[in-house]
């Protein structure tokens, strides 16, 4: 399975929280965050689409708990490299 | 649904907002660090509310009546009047008949109301001018809009409530020899019907406390149900089906992307048109927009935009246009059409 760049990832997670959150990690259950809000979470839905190319669902983000599952999500829906 | 219009012309467009405006700003909406986030992401600075006594139905009668004046248009050659809308005035009769009689339309006019919102204004273009007969003198008049900001009470739970203004539209079409084609696609995917939808009691899924809600307005109960809103699905939606439509219309006319005035997109929120606008790999330009000064109108989104960002070139000019209207159905329609100097009065504040 390809990968994404963890660090790349993780600044884009932190820019969907409006850089309100700071150390996110791949264990973060980015959900239970006090920060989290359907803002985040379209937001997060928009940055997997403009940076990976990878549509990820409502029902897709309920469930993952931690940023790692996500990441990992993402990355078993890349496209295929040109 | 792929057909072609021809010798139908674009006469007149006329737009109306409540001139009671809310700057999100100043909102009672969250905390001001989250109406702060809301604009940046949404794009929403502001939006034009109906005062408790107005209706989405005054803003369109105001807009067709400026429009027929404007137009000279002989009342009595009005043959078709329809009211795109998800705000009607009450359950039934149709809003189309009190706005006909308000206008003082003929009774030899058809009248009746369409439910869709975001897609309305391709599917209110096709309708309107399939049903203008081919000969002189056929006249029809096409009102579309929504109230969708007005009967949002204030709610925690209510995180969608300041994205939606309120605005209607009339659009004049009528027979003429010499009008452009006009090309109008449209597209359905019900299985996401559930991705935003307001629910009604008696109705598949019922209301229960969790989507019930009433508030005790200045004597006055009111009770709602909340539209709901999977923004994240909505999202996905557009970014699958929005920029194959406008390619495949692109095209079917044959037309370069640098032919075309204007795109004029749906004002979904500021996320899913700068991902379109991305996407389509267009400029802010070629993209006018209404949602900073008006926040999403639903179904007058488009004409919305053409009056406030495109007047001055409706009137003056041959303008080609592509107009995509995708939301609520899940449905969604482009349209391709040469719109040749048209009236098109000043927005109407009421």
């Amino acid at each position: 399975m390809p990968a994404i760049d963890t660090a790349q990832f993780l600044d884009s997670i932190t820019d969907a929280f409006d850089l309100r959150v700071s150390n996110l990690g791949l264990s973060t259950p980015f959900r239970q965050l006090k920060e989290w809000d359907s803002m985040v979470s379209v937001s997060i839905v928009a940055a997997a689409y403009a940076d990976y190319d990878v549509q990820v669902s409502g029902d897709d983000l309920l469930s993952c708990n931690t940023l790692g599952d996500l990441k990992q999500l993402i990355e078993s829906r890349l496209p295929p490299a040109p | 649904m792929d057909q072609t219009i021809h010798q139908i012309r674009i006469a007149g467009l006329a737009a109306a907002v409540p001139r009671h405006e809310e700057p999100i700003a100043d909102s009672q909406y969250g905390t001001p660090e989250i109406r702060a986030r809301f604009s940046a992401m949404t794009g929403v600075h502001a939006r034009r509310l109906c005062l408790p006594d107005q209706f989405c139905s005054d803003l369109a009668t105001a807009a067709a009546n400026r429009l027929l004046d404007e137009l000279s248009w002989n009342r009595a050659e009005v043959e078709n009047l329809i009211f795109i809308t998800q705000s009607p005035d009450l359950n039934y009769p149709a809003t189309a008949c009190l706005i006909q009689d308000r206008l003082n339309l003929p009774t030899s006019c058809a009248a009746f109301d369409i439910n869709l919102g975001c897609s309305g204004y391709p599917y209110g273009l096709f309708i309107a001018a399939k049903m203008t007969a081919q000969r002189p003198g056929s006249k029809t008049l096409l009102l579309i809009g929504d109230s969708a900001g007005k009967p949002n009470l204030a709610s925690e739970l209510n995180t969608v409530s300041p994205l939606f203004g309120d605005a209607a539209s009339a659009t004049a079409l009528e027979w003429h020899p010499d009008a452009p084609p006009m090309r109008i696609q449209l597209h359905t995917d019900g299985s996401g019907w559930d991705n935003i939808m307001s629910r009604r009691a008696g109705g598949r899924p019922g209301l229960d406390a969790s989507n019930f809600q009433f508030a005790n307005e200045d004597g006055q109960i009111k009770i709602q149900s909340q539209s709901q809103m999977k923004g994240e699905d909505v999202f996905n939606f557009t970014a699958s089906t929005v920029p194959p439509a406008i390619h495949t219309m692109l095209a079917a006319m044959n037309w370069p992307k640098e032919s075309v005035d204007a795109f004029v997109l749906h004002q979904a929120s500021r996320t899913v048109n700068e991902m379109l606008r991305k996407r389509l790999g267009l400029t802010p330009a070629q993209t006018p927009g209404s949602l900073e000064n008006f926040g999403n109108t639903s179904s007058a989104t488009i004409p919305l935009t053409l009056v406030t960002q495109r007047r001055d070139a409706l009137r003056n000019s041959r303008q080609r246009l592509i107009l995509c209207g995708f939301g609520v159905g899940l449905s969604w329609g482009t349209a391709a059409c040469e719109w040749d100097r048209m009236v098109c009065p000043d927005l109407i504040e009421l």
